[in-house]
């Protein structure tokens, strides 16, 4: 019965990606500066939404792990980290290909692209954590670095904010109102839902995976 | 009372060992070192040089002391002396709290010493602005040591050991060591604290919750 959800959960989040992708490709039409290029901000945004919301999630996975032990919910920090770090990856390339076009260069001392620049650290650390740590704690020692390392990120941001901002130069294009082309907005909003919906499939499928391997090494105690 | 009789075991180790100071001031004299040759290849003028003096001055303790600490935690791992205290009945906020005190005490030298050290080397007068220097060194070095006696728990038994440390405390400690070189910064400015800074609330507000955050977390890091 559970399969038949995740594979219905399937087919819904392939027809959303897909429609997004339609929107963004021929529905919108092209901005009127950038060009073709501005296309890439549907993704780049959406994707730092569904890092955000990997966040989130590895913080109430890590703490209910400590709380309750429960291994489904080391299955779940497990892979909030490892989905938010493959989206935080694709919102600092999709965020260079898009400076380099708008900017003329690929990474600026700026404090947005360096709060994205410590997320994504973060995420390295965490899958360091998770390759490297005691096999034996791991599930503890995961759960109390996602704890740390999601409380960090708020800091990161504030601390940010406060330095120096000579370089401001990142778009604010949802509280300028940027956006006047009405297509331009519910292409937006479209696709943030859309990979937002996708996030939580990944999640939930390496959560099934991460269930399946703890499974299996407690059969297998020597490893194999 | 049973953590000054911890705290007093834990600097007699390092007095008797001295591992994690003769680590910290060594590497700190000969990254000092290799900075000034840097830096005097590019001469810079006085005002450049107490510009980017803060930034190098904390760059070195970082890596000086996180290779120090790495391999602190080896003798409570060794004939698992740790277990033994807990079995003793000593709680695991008390084992962390006499840790953080007497890494802090240690640390908090090394990075005086290394800090003159750079400044003998690079001819940076710190005269005017000490007490503000060594309550900033104090404060930081606090934050520092609870957030990586800590972490340093969740490496003590991986494969990687010491070498993990860095990759998992280094993002997650970012934001401690931002309003480090800010203060710090300031502090030559205007050869006093600056009290009204935010980046002095953050660094002190930072040292409260990554304390609160061991006390609570230490006991998941090393029970088994």
């Amino acid at each position: 019965m559970k399969n038949r959800y995740f594979e219905l959960s399937t087919v819904f989040v392939f027809l959303a990606v897909a429609l997004a992708n339609y929107l963004i490709f021929i529905y919108v039409p092209n901005e009127r500066v950038m060009g073709p290029v501005q296309r890439i901000f549907y993704f780049h945004v959406a994707a730092a939404v569904a890092a955000y919301i990997s966040v989130a999630v590895l913080l109430i996975a890590s703490l209910s792990y400590l709380a309750t032990r429960k291994p489904v919910m080391d299955g779940v920090s497990v892979a909030a980290s490892e989905v938010g770090f493959v989206f935080c990856s694709i919102v600092m390339v999709s965020g260079m290909i898009w400076g380099h076009a708008a900017w003329n260069t690929f990474f600026r001392w700026e404090p947005r692209l360096v709060s994205f620049l410590f997320l994504w650290l973060i995420f390295l650390g965490l899958t360091c954590m998770r390759r490297f740590g005691d096999p034996s704690r791991a599930p503890e020692h995961s759960a109390v670095l996602g704890v740390i390392a999601a409380l960090t990120v708020p800091v990161v941001v504030y601390s940010i904010q406060l330095l120096p901002q000579t370089a401001q130069l990142h778009p604010v294009v949802v509280e300028n109102r940027g956006l006047k082309e009405p297509s331009f907005q519910s292409t937006l909003f479209y696709t943030m839902a859309a990979v937002a919906t996708l996030t939580g499939l990944l999640i939930w499928l390496r959560t099934r995976i991460a269930v399946l391997e703890s499974k299996r090494s407690k059969r297998q105690p020597t490893g194999g | 009372m049973i953590f000054v009789t911890l705290l007093r075991k834990d600097l007699l180790i390092e007095l008797r060992g001295r591992e994690v100071f003769a680590v910290t001031v060594g590497l700190s004299l000969m990254l000092a070192v290799v900075a000034a040759f840097g830096i005097g290849t590019a001469f810079l003028n006085p005002p450049q040089l107490s510009a980017v003096f803060p930034a190098i001055a904390w760059l070195i303790f970082i890596f000086a002391a996180t290779v120090g600490l790495g391999r602190s935690l080896e003798a409570e791992t060794q004939d698992a002396a740790i277990e033994g205290l807990l079995v003793a009945g000593v709680s695991p906020p008390q084992i962390y709290s006499a840790k953080v005190f007497s890494n802090s005490l240690v640390l908090c030298l090394g990075q005086l010493i290394g800090m003159c050290l750079l400044a003998l080397l690079l001819a940076i007068n710190l005269s005017d602005a000490w007490s503000a220097l060594f309550l900033i060194s104090a404060l930081v070095v606090f934050g520092y040591s609870a957030l990586a006696t800590l972490l340093t728990a969740l490496c003590a038994t991986s494969s990687l050991r010491g070498v993990l440390l860095p990759l998992i405390l280094l993002p997650v400690i970012a934001p401690l060591f931002f309003s480090a070189i800010e203060l710090t910064h300031e502090a030559l400015e205007n050869g006093r604290l600056a009290l009204d800074s935010p980046w002095l609330s953050l660094l002190v507000g930072l040292d409260v919750v990554y304390f609160l955050l061991g006390l609570n977390l230490y006991g998941a890091a090393i029970k088994e």
